[in-house]
């Protein structure tokens, strides 16, 4: 079987603008096909939440293509990494070469929730669970709201590097808990924000990456791990074990350990997700990742969210798995510029969806 | 009756496979392990707090009933791990609510 790359990638900003979702998914095509001999590509996949229909038969005819595969693929916040390994899938079975992912959200996703989970009662919007998740890590691991925060600021300083982020800025932990309280346990700024977005990425077979550039990026492994659709079926509300699960899985199936990671996005859809993220990843032991996120901040380290992660960059909920590879694709090329990982050859991404009931970890070399 | 009818009028159910004696939680009118129907059953009203967070005085909170957990609104503060019931269940805005009580110790 071929081995399987990424041979292109491209997002555009993230704004809080409404536009037709068609627009936006060609704009983020666009950066890829304007450099492109688009005869190489025979799949479009789009990943969305958006209720539009036969959007990635749509988007092929805007590109002028006529692919062998076009399909739309939707599992909320991990759609754009599941739509990833759909194309990694079919190309790795031959029955594509060269396959086209875009991912596109607009701010009124109806995607943050799962009406079907009877288990969340009226407690339906994502801030629940992060204040559930967020209490729970806290009182096991004898943790401040201040140590959580600190993802935060890190995640919105680092986006201050990113000119695609809907946000931006340096901050301090202080400054996420002077920002309006949501919860008890969660800050306005401890959450990400829906944001209209668009990336796309090239996934192609061998030769097809080689035709396309001398520089492509390669996926040793993707793998998810389902659990439950259901927020009432964790077992323990201190980590994502879905992560883990897919995080051992992607290892041993790229061969690699976590220590060989350079670089890595993971899905902080709030502060705390971040902090179990790096715990499932095998990064540090479970109850230290508050303790790691904060020795990022104070070393100003990129090795975490280099893009600012969610938190900074928003959360267009159809392209975030995407933007993750994108950025993953640019850190180990040397193009991340201002948040540039020095010497990255292994990178990392870490999707998920629905309260972390399922994940998706890829690794990826150069 | 249906499980939204049966909670409509405070009642909270869960589904029930007589074949594998299994409970499924969300409802489902398959069973997940043995695939035959399933029946409505009232569900047990005691349960255990696992975690609670609080916005604008209304804490909220993660009960476990048995083998399944429930979100719901707790109406009085008490410690993780304290016995609770559920006091009050029901549909508001096509959506279903629980509350829950601590038990009198
Ligand atoms: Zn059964």
């Amino acid at each position: 079987m071929t081995d399987v790359g990424i041979a292109a990638a491209g997002q555009i900003k993230f704004t809080m603008e409404s536009r037709p979702i068609h627009d936006i998914l060609f704009d983020a095509a666009r950066t890829i096909l304007t450099d492109l001999d688009s005869t190489v590509i025979d799949g479009i996949l789009v990943s969305t939440n958006d209720t539009h229909r036969y959007l990635g038969v749509i988007l092929s005819e805007m590109c002028g293509i006529q692919p062998r595969i076009s399909h739309t693929v939707e599992s909320m916040c991990g759609s754009g990494g599941n739509a990833i390994m759909s194309a990694y899938s079919h190309i790795k079975s031959g029955l594509a070469r060269s396959i086209l992912v875009v991912g596109a959200e607009l701010p009124n996703s109806p995607g943050g929730i799962l009406k079907w989970d009877m288990s969340r009662g009226q407690f339906q919007s994502p801030i629940y669970w992060g204040s559930i998740l967020t209490k729970s890590y806290k009182r096991r691991y004898d943790i401040s709201d201040e140590s959580v925060s600190t993802v935060a600021a890190k995640n919105h300083s680092l986006a201050a590097d990113n000119p695609d982020a809907l946000y931006g800025y340096r901050c301090t932990p202080g400054d996420i808990m002077q920002s309006k309280e949501i919860t008890a346990d969660l800050h306005l700024l401890d959450c990400s924000r829906a944001c209209a977005g668009a990336s796309a990425i090239l996934i192609s077979d061998a030769d097809t990456c080689r035709t396309v550039t001398d520089d492509a990026v390669w996926i040793r492994s993707i793998s998810q791990c389902v659990l439950s659709a259901t927020f009432g079926r964790y077992s323990t509300y201190d980590r994502i074990e879905s992560a883990g699960r897919a995080a051992r899985d992607a290892y041993k199936m790229a061969d690699i350990t976590s220590d060989m990671i350079d670089v890595v996005e993971v899905h902080d859809a709030f502060s705390i997700c971040e902090i179990m993220a790096t715990e499932s990843l095998q990064m540090v032991e479970y109850g230290q990742g508050a303790a790691y996120a904060h020795d990022l901040y104070v070393t100003e380290s990129r090795k975490v969210n280099p893009r600012g992660g969610i938190l900074g960059s928003g959360h267009p909920l159809g392209a975030t798995g995407i933007s993750q590879m994108v950025e993953i694709f640019r850190q180990l090329r040397g193009e991340a510029k201002d948040r540039q990982v020095p010497d990255a050859y292994t990178g990392v991404t870490q999707g998920m969806s629905a309260a972390g009931t399922s994940s998706l970890v890829a690794v990826m070399q150069r | 009756m249906s499980f939204e009818e049966r909670l409509k009028q405070g009642e909270f159910c869960v589904a029930y496979c007589n074949n594998c004696d299994t409970v499924m939680w969300p409802h489902s009118s398959l069973c997940s392990k043995c695939f035959l129907n399933t029946r409505l059953i009232p569900s047990t009203k005691h349960g255990t707090l696992l975690e609670y967070s609080s916005q604008n005085g209304v804490i909220f909170c993660v009960c476990r009933m048995g083998d399944m957990d429930v979100m719901g609104r707790l109406l009085s503060q008490c410690a993780e791990g304290s016995p609770v019931y559920l006091s009050r269940c029901g549909m508001r805005d096509n959506a279903p609510f629980f509350e829950f009580t601590p038990e009198q110790t």
